[in-house]
């Protein structure tokens, strides 16, 4: 059994870690939402990330504070989803019906596949920062501040996007997408503007959590498919579509892994997948989402 | 006089003979295969009378003998494979470079002398892409049999992707020296034409026990492993040997392949407070622990991280890992010239565009190529059981030292002397730090942490 100081300590990298999931996975349930396309380049824009991160750092032998590169990325990255979204997937949208349900899957699975290379050419092994802050010591804890600042910075990230969905009308525009494509379509919302920014922002929440991701291990250009499969499987777990059910769990999924940790690392992995599992079979519609219309 | 000219014209004729004889005994060697395509034998008579005496009649047969060698091929063909693509490719695929630049080195300097043909011939590396698969690199080295022809082959990258390997090349006898792959399975079968440069995977810490054994100071241990086959391969031998020594073990901890948070292990650690904590694992794991430990607190007397490399650096920072210890075959500072001279190796990482910090199994790829070049000068011929022969008796010189292929101990079969050497990094340089025979400088413990 964990010591209690254990206990605290296994508890905040389990919200660290599934804050970085968090990231992930609310930016693919958005996309999900509005878009209704299974963006599989999500994990890869997010390895783009940790590699810009990377990049810079080097080049600037180590003088670029990592935590800075978010506001340059951040909209960079925006606009990357943004022209996506543009150029790639809403010409799809014209096509019969039939290539719409396997076309888009196929585009982002063919970007990622070259998006991979592009980056595996540009640096061809695994990479990662040496950015680390000394440890801080409170009541007897030791613990990793550069994994504080990065808990605090995910919660600032989630609460901005938390606002940024409530009050502003871009935000309300994609929950009511999200909620009622034909109704919000009837209602004078651009869908298409919208699905375009909401490609845009889930890009730039997977940004985020690839600078965090390369603060806490090195990756390599392979990273972002499993990446991606781990985040399709929280959206499930959460809801397809819920924004605060793939907030949820991603949390859940994160502590799951490290507390299963402690017992056994081996078993750490398969958590995710066991977890999807019984939920699928207890709640398909996952923890928050709502249950489909039996026909 | 005059009629005594014929005289001396044959004993002359018969100096020259016997002079030319000896000079031809001298020049082919006994061991030397010649064929013989054509002898021309005249018998030359003459008669003279000597000194106003009797006639005397001298004959001498002179025998003309032409030795042609059999046509020389154009080139030694030797084959490999690297993973230009797939999960090995960021760690051993631009050893294709590698291999060409020695090529173009080798061929520069006139080839490399076969003693068959007795001239230098060139050689040609056939390189295919064995995406990191096993059996897509036993596919390959069919190919390379059957197809390239090749007279002898380098290993590819890892003991999964050789294993198929070993099964093409058992059933064609072409003589092969593995390069990155050191585990049990591959030397336990008895297969003649299979060798390896480097001692086995289990033994390469050895050094750095004898090391932890002759300073007298650590006392506990901590082992963190990952969980395949580089870390079990390592731990195989690491965990008797720090036994053996009287280390006692007081943690042992195995993580899978891509494991992001170790706060688990980092915890139980620092209950253990372990004098050592040796991470048997490859990179990004190995520095992802480290990593993690470090801002957790972790602070143990040393840390030995034998994949002491460049991505472990750029995750970990030179700043915050010095003092770790590692274990690497080359290194700045090993005194050892190598086969073809330390200035040639140094040549062909550079036109390769590779440095032994970003890609230290490099220096086991040149070891490898070391021992092939040294066997085909060795070898009566190119025939595989020729090389075969040669690659068993060879005793080389390799920048890393002396190996000796032919090594057969216990169920173990040709399997070289190589091992890894200490090194320590201080204020970003490595050190070697042992054997006390080589080491540039003494191994500073405990860590003096800032």
């Amino acid at each position: 059994m964990p010591t209690p100081l254990a206990v605290v300590e296994l508890t905040l990298a389990g919200l660290l870690l599934g804050g970085i999931y968090s990231l992930l996975s609310v930016g693919l349930t958005v996309t999900f939402g509005v878009a209704r396309v299974l963006n599989l380049t999500h994990g890869e824009f997010m390895m783009v990330s940790s590699l810009a991160v990377y990049l810079l750092f080097q080049f600037t032998g180590g003088a670029f504070n990592p935590f800075a590169t978010l506001g340059l990325l951040i909209p960079i990255l925006f606009a990357s989803g943004y022209l996506f979204e543009k150029f790639l997937i809403r010409p799809l949208r014209q096509k019969p019906v039939d290539v719409i349900e396997w076309a888009p899957l196929l585009v982002t699975l063919g970007v990622a596949l070259i998006i991979e290379d592009i980056a595996f050419m540009t640096v061809p092994r695994e990479f990662g920062v040496s950015y680390s802050l000394p440890p801080t010591r409170i009541m007897g804890l030791t613990l990793s501040t550069t994994r504080l600042a990065s808990l605090v910075l995910v919660t600032c990230v989630a609460l901005a996007l938390h606002i940024f969905l409530r009050r502003t009308f871009i935000g309300k525009a994609i929950r009511a997408t999200i909620q009622d494509r034909e109704g919000a379509l009837t209602m004078g919302i651009n869908v298409n503007r919208v699905s375009a920014i909401t490609f845009g922002l889930g890009v730039s929440l997977a940004a985020a959590a690839g600078v965090f991701l390369v603060m806490i291990r090195s990756v390599d250009a392979y990273v972002g498919l499993p990446i991606t499969a781990k985040a399709v499987a929280i959206v499930i777990l959460g809801g397809m579509g819920s924004i605060l059910g793939s907030l949820l769990g991603a949390i859940v999924l994160g502590i799951s892994e490290v507390y299963v940790s402690f017992y056994s690392p081996a078993w750490s992995f398969t958590v995710a997948w066991i977890i999807l599992i019984i939920i699928l079979l207890l709640r398909p519609q996952g923890i928050l989402g709502k249950r489909a219309e039996r026909v | 006089m005059a009629r005594a000219l014929p005289a001396v014209g044959v004993v002359v004729a018969l100096i020259i003979g016997i002079l030319g004889g000896f000079f031809a005994a001298t020049v082919i060697s006994p061991q030397e295969r010649v064929v013989v395509t054509s002898v021309a034998t005249q018998v030359v008579t003459t008669t003279a009378t000597v000194g106003g005496g009797q006639p005397m009649t001298l004959t001498a047969t002179i025998t003309r003998t032409v030795v042609e060698r059999p046509t020389p091929p154009k080139t030694i063909i030797i084959g490999a494979t690297v993973p230009k693509t797939g999960s090995f490719s960021p760690v051993a695929g631009p050893f294709e470079k590698l291999y060409l630049a020695w090529q173009d080195l080798v061929n520069e300097r006139g080839g490399l002398y076969v003693k068959q043909y007795g001239m230098r011939l060139p050689v040609k590396v056939v390189i295919y892409d064995d995406e990191s698969n096993g059996e897509t690199a036993a596919r390959l080295y069919e190919r390379l049999i059957t197809v390239d022809k090749a007279d002898i082959l380098l290993g590819p990258y890892s003991t999964p992707v050789t294993l198929p390997v070993i099964d093409v090349v058992a059933k064609y006898g072409t003589p092969i020296v593995t390069t990155q792959a050191g585990a049990p399975p591959i030397y336990t079968r008895g297969l003649k034409n299979v060798f390896s440069a480097i001692d086995l995977i289990s033994t390469w810490s050895y050094s750095y026990f004898d090391m932890i054994k002759a300073e007298g100071k650590a006392r506990t241990i901590a082992f963190v492993i990952q969980d395949e086959a580089y870390g079990n391969g390592l731990m195989a031998g690491a965990k008797p040997k720090a036994q053996e020594i009287g280390l006692r073990i007081v943690a042992e901890e195995k993580f899978p392949v891509g494991t992001t948070d170790f706060t688990a292990i980092i915890l139980r650690l620092k209950a253990a407070d372990p004098d050592i904590v040796f991470v048997a694992g490859l990179n990004p794991g190995a520095a992802a622990f480290v990593k993690q430990a470090l801002e957790q607190g972790l602070r143990p007397r040393e840390y030995h991280v034998p994949q002491l490399t460049k991505p472990f650096l750029d995750t970990v920072g030179v700043r915050n890992a010095n003092y770790f210890t590692g274990e690497w075959f080359w290194t700045e500072g090993i005194p050892y010239d190598g086969y073809f001279g330390r200035e040639f190796w140094m040549e062909a990482m550079r036109r390769a565009g590779l440095t032994n910090d970003l890609y230290p199994w490099a220096s086991v790829t040149w070891q490898a190529l070391e021992t092939v070049a040294a066997a085909i000068e060795k070898a009566n011929s190119l025939k595989p059981e020729d090389l075969v022969d040669a690659l068993e008796k060879t005793y080389v010189l390799t920048i890393s030292g002396p190996t000796q292929l032919g090594r057969d101990f216990g169920q173990f079969t040709n399997v070289g002397l190589i091992r890894a050497f200490p090194v320590q990094l201080v204020d970003g340089r490595f050190r070697v730090i042992w054997p006390p025979e080589i080491r540039t400088a003494e191994h500073v413990y405990p860590t003096p942490w800032q």
